[in-house]
């Protein structure tokens, strides 16, 4: 267990699987974008509405190697990227890299605003309803459920009915200014909330019920007291543990939610290169990706040493 | 009561329920500055109801009225919440059991102690800091300053314990109450806690001691409080209560602790007449309304009834060849920080055909290791246990198999050895048939018989484990290991978790079986007093090693080793009848 290493060997363990996972899925990304019927050669020239020549279309594929085997083109792929080298994208005619770097901040700045706002939410939500008893309970459980069963492109759609056609309060697009990423955000970070909430709520609960919360009572601790000194943090725990899978969900989630509301970023930028078969760029957002996630599950495995003593020594 | 002056606690009449279910009835009591007065019964009497009441925070639900509260002379029955708080801590100190789960253990205890003096004192943060530090140093912790950085996590049970009632006592309440602060500790540490505890109350504050050990309350209380079923059925100063106690349910608490009473005797009720067999065995399956047992006259309720003092040889393997023998056994584990550590370092037994070889230590000492070993859960580094003569550790477990039945096993937690989703039935199905079938129909003689053999009616086997009371549970657990007819039971502190009257009938039970079915058993136990009863020789382990073994008696009269004594001078000693 990565637990019981010293920190040099658990950034090497961290590493080489980082190493393994960006492997793995630029491997399955090779593969599987070739699966999707049609010539990688016609994407290149623009799609089937392209009209191409036979000859244009020999000359891409001599150029970009398409007429090689399919193994030497995964090592000559791998090869590529192992130097860093993400390549051109055929739509866009730009390299790759300064793409994501254009589109990158957009995505990261929407995931982690959206992450903050559930946190916010959820442990709102759970210090509100313990501190309110049993009816309090159950109205905030039955918030999480709702909350945490709402696909995103529903719950997008209706705010920009609610805020932006019926009351118009906010933008329904992208407007560059920063209401209009409030909507995106809260698509983003109410399903989220129910279910960071659902698991602070109960380990909140399960705080105040302990002995130890009986034991600041007799201190003459108050409610709010051992609300806020103590099962806080037990409530926290668990979130910390989930907010690396949550900032998966978040990227994957920035894909519908950048396209609704016509946000540039990463999400849209895949969706777009994936419909284009556009094989470099979609590699390249992937790759960036898992990379962003790995790094953020080891930053969260990090928070949660640092938030729980009990980690660190058992 | 008479009406004194000095008393610091005056409670008259205090009554507490639960959704109309009564919890605690019309409770009176009086403690004067000084003064211990210790409240024992067993578990659900309503002794930490009352407790909990003293400061106000019975539990959600509770309907708490009394005729009188007061704290030196000042009524607190009519206290708000935010009143109640300055009473708290300030005026009473409260401490918890244990302290694992009485400390929050996210944050240190220098914090916890802190809170205290935060919370119901003026001092400044400075101040506090350099009280906190003489505060640990008062309870006895070495190193106050490294200490008070650590979390409960890091610390042994005692100094948790310690710790804890540092945080109670931080601001000198008036009123000190603990509520069985010594339970999970060690027989060596209990006594310096106790020790701790008396010299508070020599301080000057009055002192409500809730209990279910009696050894523990003769040892500091002044005054005892018997507590039953919500009510206080006798009182009085402690050498009467204890020496000559006046009510039934008194004596029978004192009957039941183990420690004087001589191997083969009996704990629980006095022999009882032939047609009341199964109430003899077991008052709490007689409340349930047991039938059956009598109906078997040559069977175990005969056996049962037999006032045995002497033991009869019975089973099948001739008494005193050896059937377990454990040679030179060793076992290291790593601990985290990748420290080799000897749990179980060179130790040798051997068991005999129907005899009980009693294993006692502390905690850590490596007692369960050792029986881990010896059931085959676990592989020795070095040493070999032999099963019948035939070798047994070592071996793949295709050549085991065939001979588990051979060797059973009892834990402490029974509940968390039952899987919550079987029935009673299914359970002891899964056992019959060897984990082939939890059809409870198709066994549903043989589950009767050892529902019956352990003095639980047939009809429990429809019930889920979680509906059991703990010594109900304890007994399946034991109709559990009998199930496939072992020669040998691992009974690993089988009794530990049980009330004292309720561990007298497990105890008497495993005594019963063994007698029946000639049974030998491994008996491990940190509790001297019942390894003292039940055990015909007896091994001690200290820090993995066994520094002593021999017959019991002989044992327990003339220690040999140092920390034998060491261990016998640390048991409370319990009140005697």
């Amino acid at each position: 267990m990565a637990d019981q290493l010293k920190p040099v060997r658990w950034v090497l363990a961290k590493v080489l699987g980082a190493a393994f996972v960006l492997w793995a899925v630029a491997t399955l990304i090779f593969f599987g974008i070739r699966m999707i019927p049609g010539d990688p050669a016609e994407a290149i020239l623009g799609g089937p509405g392209s009209q191409a020549s036979p000859e244009a279309l020999e000359q891409v594929r001599r150029d970009y190697g398409l007429d090689q085997p399919l193994l030497a083109q995964y090592a000559a792929q791998l090869g590529r990227l192992i130097r860093g080298d993400l390549g051109d994208s055929y739509s866009l005619r730009m390299p790759v890299a300064d793409l994501i770097a254009n589109q990158l901040p957009g995505t990261l700045l929407l995931s982690a605003l959206s992450l903050l706002v559930a946190w916010l939410l959820a442990l709102g939500l759970a210090g509100w309803s313990t501190l309110n008893g049993r009816a309090a309970g159950v109205v905030a459980s039955g918030l999480e459920i709702a909350a945490a069963a709402v696909p995103h492109f529903w719950l997008a759609s209706v705010l920009i009915l609610l805020f932006s056609n019926s009351l118009g309060w906010l933008p329904p697009v992208n407007t560059g200014s920063a209401d209009g990423l409030i909507l995106p955000v809260v698509t983003l970070a109410l399903p989220l909330a129910g279910f960071l909430g659902q698991v602070m709520r109960e380990s909140m609960l399960a705080a105040m019920s302990s002995p130890f919360a009986l034991s600041a009572r007799a201190r003459g601790e108050g409610e709010s007291g051992v609300l806020f000194r103590h099962a806080l943090r037990h409530a926290a725990l668990p979130g910390i543990a989930l907010s690396g899978w949550a900032f998966g969900n978040l990227l994957s989630g920035a894909v519908v939610v950048e396209s609704i509301f016509a946000r540039p970023g990463l999400g849209r930028t895949l969706l777009n290169a994936v419909t284009l078969r556009d094989i470099p760029l979609v590699t390249g957002v992937a790759l960036v990706s898992a990379l962003a996630y790995v790094l953020v599950m080891a930053a969260s495995d990090v928070a949660e040493r640092a938030a729980d003593p009990r980690l660190r020594t058992a | 009561m008479n009406s004194n002056n000095e008393a610091v606690l005056r409670l008259e009449n205090l009554n507490v329920a639960f959704n109309g279910e009564p919890a605690v009835r019309g409770v009176s009591l009086e403690i004067p500055a000084g003064e211990c007065l210790a409240l024992v019964g067993e578990s659900g009497s309503g002794k930490s109801v009352t407790a909990r009441s003293l400061i106000g925070l019975a539990g959600t639900g509770a309907k708490v009225s009394a005729d009188r509260l007061e704290l030196s002379g000042r009524n607190l029955a009519t206290l708000s919440q935010r009143a109640w708080r300055h009473v708290r801590g300030r005026r009473i100190g409260f401490i918890l059991q244990d302290a694992l789960v009485s400390l929050d253990p996210l944050r240190t205890i220098g914090r916890e102690i802190d809170d205290a003096l935060r919370l119901g004192s003026e001092y400044s943060r400075r101040d506090r800091a350099r009280r906190v530090l003489s505060l640990l140093e008062d309870v006895g912790l070495d190193n106050p300053a490294q200490r008070a950085g650590q979390r409960s996590g890091e610390l042994s049970g005692g100094m948790r314990q310690r710790a804890l009632i540092a945080s109670a006592i931080a601001l000198d309440p008036e009123l000190v109450i603990a509520d069985e602060p010594t339970t999970a500790l060690d027989a060596t540490v209990q006594a310096q806690i106790l020790d701790l505890l008396a010299g508070l109350r020599e301080r000057g504050s009055a002192m409500l001691l809730i209990s279910h050990d009696l050894a523990v309350v003769e040892s500091v209380a002044d005054r005892v409080a018997v507590m039953t079923d919500g009510r206080i059925v006798e009182s009085g100063p402690a050498a009467q209560v204890l020496g000559s106690p006046s009510h039934d349910y008194t004596r029978k608490l004192l009957r039941a602790v183990p420690a004087d009473h001589a191997r083969g005797t009996r704990l629980s009720a006095s022999p009882a007449p032939a047609g009341q067999a199964a109430a003899h065995v077991s008052g709490q399956a007689a409340a349930a309304g047991v039938s059956g047992a009598s109906e078997a006259p040559a069977g175990p309720a005969a056996v049962r009834q037999r006032p045995l003092p002497v033991r009869v040889p019975a089973g099948r393997p001739p008494a005193g060849t050896p059937v377990l023998q454990a040679a030179g056994l060793t076992k290291s584990f790593r601990t985290p920080d990748k420290k080799p550590f000897t749990a179980v370092d060179g130790v040798s037994f051997e068991l005999s055909a129907g005899e009980t070889l009693g294993l006692v230590g502390e905690s850590g000492s490596g007692k369960t290791t050792a029986a881990r070993l010896v059931l085959g859960l676990a592989e020795p580094d070095g040493g070999e246990v032999r099963l019948f003569g035939r070798p047994w550790s070592g071996l793949p477990e295709r050549e085991r198999r065939s001979r588990r039945t051979l060797i059973g096993a009892v834990y402490q937690d029974p509940l968390s050895s039952f899987d919550p989703r079987l029935t009673v039935g299914q359970l002891l199905a899964d056992a019959l048939s060897g984990g082939r079938s939890l059809n409870a129909k198709a066994h549903a003689a043989d589950t009767a018989r050892l529902l019956d053999l352990v003095g639980l009616p047939a009809r429990f086997t429809a019930r889920g484990p979680r509906t059991l009371s703990g010594g109900q549970r304890q007994r399946v657990a034991i109709a559990r290991a009998l199930a496939p007819k072992p020669k040998i039971v691992i009974c690993d502190e089988p009794a530990s978790a049980l009330d004292v009257s309720v561990q007298a009938q497990i105890l008497d039970l495993l005594d019963d079986l063994q007698r029946e079915f000639g049974l030998s058993y491994l008996f491990i136990s940190h509790d001297l007093g019942v390894v003292r009863h039940m055990s015909d020789r007896v091994a001690v382990m200290q820090r993995g090693r066994i520094v002593e073994q021999g017959p019991a008696e002989q044992l327990f009269a003339s220690p040999q080793h140092a920390y034998t004594r060491q261990l016998l001078a640390a048991a409370v000693h319990p009140p005697r009848t």
